[in-house]
């Protein structure tokens, strides 16, 4: 190989590092130039992660303070009718979830 | 799950029910296998942007349509069973029975539906080790499948104890909770698996 063919190949090679390093790292079975992808998917699902539970558990507490709220207005409600005389002094606590 | 006595001065000093307890039961079952399913799509995220070409090559292309229109199918068994739940706690039970068979059989059309598909995919090459995609497809939706059968099963005792005169707001709301939480599932199970 003449020197001046082996510098044009060695320019060639240094210009498709430069300018398109996805193809420069292109390999079949690995993944060489997703690292950005990867680190990105990696940070969002942690976050998905962390907050999913917070997410769960939050929901579930705010439906059982519902719940909870419902029966203590129905407990007070009879509580009036019983006061006031009514002949049903008790009502049946609130079965909707 | 009981709360102390707050309740009418006759029950006063006895826990009254908050909630009946086969339903809370569901719900802190529910809430851990969202979790999983959370890990499960989380998995699936890493290794999709890893990836790069997707779908990986020589893998068939899954069916997007005929699983949007089963995606609705479940959707609808939903509604018929928010009927079913509105008849119940108005006490009209009579008017349960309907919507809740046709929520049952939309439910079996679904999960009969997954069954032919994931014969077809078979069939065309999509296999659990085939590739990463048929992998995680096989895992996720196969989750989902498994849940859906032993949600249909609960929600078929429901509908027999009802037909028996005999259901109680424990085990309807322990089954209707464990059905919407798989048709609630279902469409991010379908947004991360199948539109990508």
């Amino acid at each position: 190989m003449s020197n001046r063919f082996s510098r044009i190949v060695w320019l060639l090679i240094a210009c498709s590092v430069l300018f398109a390093p996805g193809l420069a790292a292109a390999c079949s079975v690995c993944t060489t130039g997703k690292e950005d992808d990867t680190r990105i998917a990696f940070e969002l699902m942690t976050a998905f992660m962390t907050v999913i539970p917070f997410v769960l558990v939050g929901g579930a507490f705010w439906w059982l303070r519902g719940r909870l709220r419902a029966v203590e207005d129905s407990h007070v409600r009879a509580r009036e009718l019983a006061e006031a005389g009514g002949s049903s002094s008790h009502v049946e606590a609130p079965q909707s979830h | 799950m009981t709360v102390p006595g707050a309740g009418p001065p006759e029950t006063r000093g006895e826990r009254d029910q908050l909630i009946p307890n086969g339903l809370f039961g569901m719900v802190l079952f529910v809430l851990a296998e969202g979790m999983f399913f959370a890990g499960l799509i989380s998995a699936f995220e890493i290794m999709h942007s890893g990836a790069m070409v997707w779908p990986p090559p020589n893998q068939p292309r899954l069916p997007i349509e005929a699983t949007a229109f089963n995606t609705l199918v479940l959707l609808v068994s939903a509604v018929f069973l928010q009927r079913a739940h509105k008849s119940f706690h108005r006490g009209e039970r009579g008017k349960m029975l309907r919507p809740m068979i046709l929520s049952l059989a939309c439910g079996a059309f679904f999960v009969l539906f997954q069954g032919y598909e994931w014969v077809q995919l078979i069939n065309e090459g999509l296999t659990l080790s085939s590739s990463a995609l048929g992998s995680f497809f096989y895992l996720m939706v196969g989750m989902h499948a498994l849940h859906a059968v032993g949600a249909l099963g609960l929600l078929g005792y429901a509908t027999y104890r009802l037909r028996g005169g005999w259901l109680t707001p424990s085990l309807f709301g322990a089954a209707e909770v464990f059905w919407f939480f798989v048709v609630g599932v279902w469409p991010v199970l379908y947004l991360v698996v199948y539109l990508r």
